[in-house]
């Protein structure tokens, strides 16, 4: 393991703890760990921006997902960044999928301010393009 | 700084101007290199071939925004520019490197593939099938 200073681990935690939540989300309790200007951008995507886009964004997550499981693999934190691989589990119209994602969440203190989530538009092709969905609704 | 931290930044060092037989030299025998959701070139005859057809790309240019790992993993994030068919391209990307000894035993790479040099195009292989 690389040696973290109290901050990176304090942050790779908060994104360990993160993920775990998708399981069960609480939109509120997950929107409070960005800053109020956080940004959430998948690439293949407009990146969703500020408190109110992140919240509409976890809202869509939580009622389209109920079967999720977000498996992180490793988390990686240098300074305000930490670096992430995962795989999302999830039901979507009567197949299951399993995603490849990786992940760059950068800090402004122990707040996130900015979530790239590096997914590929086939994805968005699966699951019936209902990522360009939550963009007109969170906006 | 881990040793395989050094050898991804001399490996990226090394885009700008691609010999495939050098490049292959970072890699293990049974490596394999995933673009995400394609399918892998997997063995070294391989990984060969698939630097060869990167060298096809003009003016490459890799920078690393993020490189963090320890002695058995690293991750890096950097942007991938190139010129390709008269377009230049510049697509965000991430990457997983896992290593046996000072060798690369697999490299995953995650990008939107819609923001790339199309396959037909680049000869690099087809995307895989949603997972029933």
């Amino acid at each position: 393991m690389p040696t973290y200073t109290d901050e990176e681990e304090r942050r790779r935690q908060i994104v360990i703890d993160m993920h775990k939540a998708f399981s069960d989300i609480d939109a509120d309790a997950l929107t409070d760990l960005f800053t109020d200007d956080g940004v959430v951008h998948m690439v293949m995507l407009d990146p969703i921006e500020g408190r109110d886009a992140v919240h509409a964004m976890m809202v869509r997550w939580r009622d389209d997902y109920p079967n999720i499981h977000s498996e992180l693999l490793k988390a990686f934190a240098d300074g305000e960044v930490v670096l992430t691989e995962w795989i999302d589990h999830y039901d979507w119209l009567g197949k299951r999928y399993d995603i490849p994602i990786m992940g760059v969440v950068e800090f402004r203190g122990d707040k996130i301010r900015s979530w790239r989530i590096f997914v590929d538009r086939i994805m968005a092709d699966m699951v019936g393009g209902q990522y360009p969905d939550i963009v007109k609704s969170a906006s | 700084m881990n040793r395989t931290v050094t050898v991804v930044e001399e490996l990226y060092s090394k885009f700008s101007a691609i010999d495939p037989d050098k490049l292959v030299e970072y890699f293990t025998e049974n490596a394999y290199i995933r673009p995400v959701m394609k399918d892998p070139y997997q063995g070294r005859e391989e990984i060969r071939r698939m630097f060869g057809l990167w060298a096809n790309f003009g003016n490459v240019a890799t920078p690393l925004r993020n490189i963090v790992g320890n002695d058995r993993v690293v991750f890096t994030e950097w942007l991938d520019e190139s010129d390709f068919g008269g377009k230049h391209y510049a697509v965000p990307c991430v990457g997983v490197f896992e290593f046996e000894g000072d060798k690369i035993a697999a490299w995953r790479l995650y990008y939107d593939s819609a923001a790339e040099v199309s396959s037909e195009q680049s000869g690099l292989n087809a995307r895989q099938g949603a997972k029933n």
